[in-house]
């Protein structure tokens, strides 16, 4: 860093080395992003294991019209 | 004698902790859409003690740097890398010696990096050489006389002055690349017996040793009636065009190379060149963010988009041409010449 300073004004810093702001700056690599947790498929009697639901579709029913 | 190795010793031992060198050893005297060979010098400032392996596994420093009379005047050691036939390669060698001695080599400021172009080129072009790498370069520089002091400044036979552009000091040439004449014929070595015209980039980027192969490539082409003549010629023409607008024409009379015939004060007046050069780089690159700053309001990281400014002049010369020889390259390929 080079300091010039002149009396009666700002101090000025004149760094030795800074970017040339017509080159374009290397894009840098997408950093690896944890992924989003994947949902892992229902176990098959899933269903069976929500009685309270199931019994609930089923008495349900009785009460839907359904043309046939 | 520069040095007293093979670049074959120099791969099998990079290879070793780089697994990607022995790509090298097939391909480094490939010559890439007819630019010249790339030569390296590699001067480090501090005590240099990551080379130690490498300079043993090479023989040792009396067969590798104390031959070698040449390097920059604050240097602890200067190696001097066989010469490669294309950028490519001479970025890829660079890569490989980082691995090995795990350390940066590119934008280390304990190394300042000379690369090395076959053909001594007129003091015009030289000039340009200079200017179009200065500019050009993805970092703008402040120097002093000491960054560009090295062992042959005044020396009593080959004095080389204080420049950044410098000539070879007659010693170790390697003529067998290939080099596309004004006929379109691959010659299969230079048509220089010897000379080069060096530059002393600094601490440097793959950027920068791309450009300067570049525009290395288009003066010699233009001062050797090489294929690229024309290209090289309109390149000049363009420069000097960029240089009057800017009101900076004067920078090419100041000495950038040392001549023989050269006379007392020519190293303050390259240098005040140089400070001129470097302090229009500087305003530029400060008026660029000024004038992004007027803009959005607020600063914002996106690449400058001066219609007028030099910097952005530059970097559209330096793409204009790496495009123009890339496209006649490959028409070229597909019509079967050069021979």
């Amino acid at each position: 860093m080079i300091r010039a300073h002149q009396p009666g004004s700002e101090p000025l810093d004149i760094p030795e080395a800074i970017p040339n702001p017509a080159v374009p700056r290397p894009v840098p690599a997408p950093s690896q992003t944890p992924k989003e947790p994947v949902k892992a498929p229902a176990p098959q009697n899933a269903y069976s294991a929500r009685p309270l639901i199931r019994d609930a579709l089923k008495a349900n029913r009785g009460h839907c019209h359904v043309k046939e | 004698v520069s040095y007293r190795y093979r670049l074959q010793d120099l791969l099998a031992l990079l290879q070793t902790k780089a697994a990607t060198a022995d790509a090298l050893g097939a391909n480094h005297r490939r010559v890439d859409y007819g630019l010249v060979s790339v030569g390296l010098k590699i001067h480090c400032l501090d005590d240099g003690q990551h080379f130690n392996k490498l300079i043993e596994g090479l023989g040792g420093a009396r067969e590798v740097l104390e031959v070698n009379h040449y390097k920059d005047a604050r240097a602890s050691l200067c190696l001097v890398l066989p010469p490669v036939g294309s950028a490519t390669s001479a970025i890829h060698l660079i890569e490989c010696i980082e691995q090995f001695i795990g350390s940066p080599i590119f934008g280390n400021r304990q190394i300042q990096l000379q690369l090395c172009s076959p053909g001594r080129l007129s003091a015009h072009a030289s000039a340009l050489l200079g200017i179009s790498f200065y500019l050009g370069s993805d970092t703008l520089r402040r120097y002093t006389q000491a960054d560009l002091r090295t062992t042959f400044a005044s020396h009593f036979t080959h004095s080389r002055g204080i420049r950044l552009v410098l000539y070879d000091a007659e010693g170790d040439f390697d003529r067998d690349f290939a080099w596309w004449n004004q006929q379109g014929v691959r010659e299969p070595k230079l048509p220089f017996k010897n000379g080069r015209t060096d530059l002393l980039i600094g601490s440097g980027s793959r950027l920068d040793i791309q450009n300067i192969n570049l525009v290395a490539t288009l003066l010699a082409h233009s001062e050797y009636n090489g294929y690229w003549c024309s290209f090289g010629e309109q390149f000049k023409v363009e420069m000097e065009r960029l240089l009057e607008r800017h009101i900076l024409t004067g920078l090419l009379t100041a000495p950038w190379v040392r001549e023989s015939s050269a006379q007392i004060g020519e190293d303050d007046r390259f240098f005040a060149a140089l400070q001129e050069l470097v302090a229009y780089a500087y305003g530029e690159s400060i008026r660029v963010k000024q004038r992004r700053l007027l803009l959005f309001g607020t600063w914002r990281e996106i690449p400058a988009r001066s219609p007028n400014g030099i910097l952005e002049e530059m970097q559209n010369l330096l793409s204009k041409y790496r495009r123009l020889i890339e496209r006649q390259s490959r028409l070229v390929a597909q019509g079967g010449e050069p021979a």
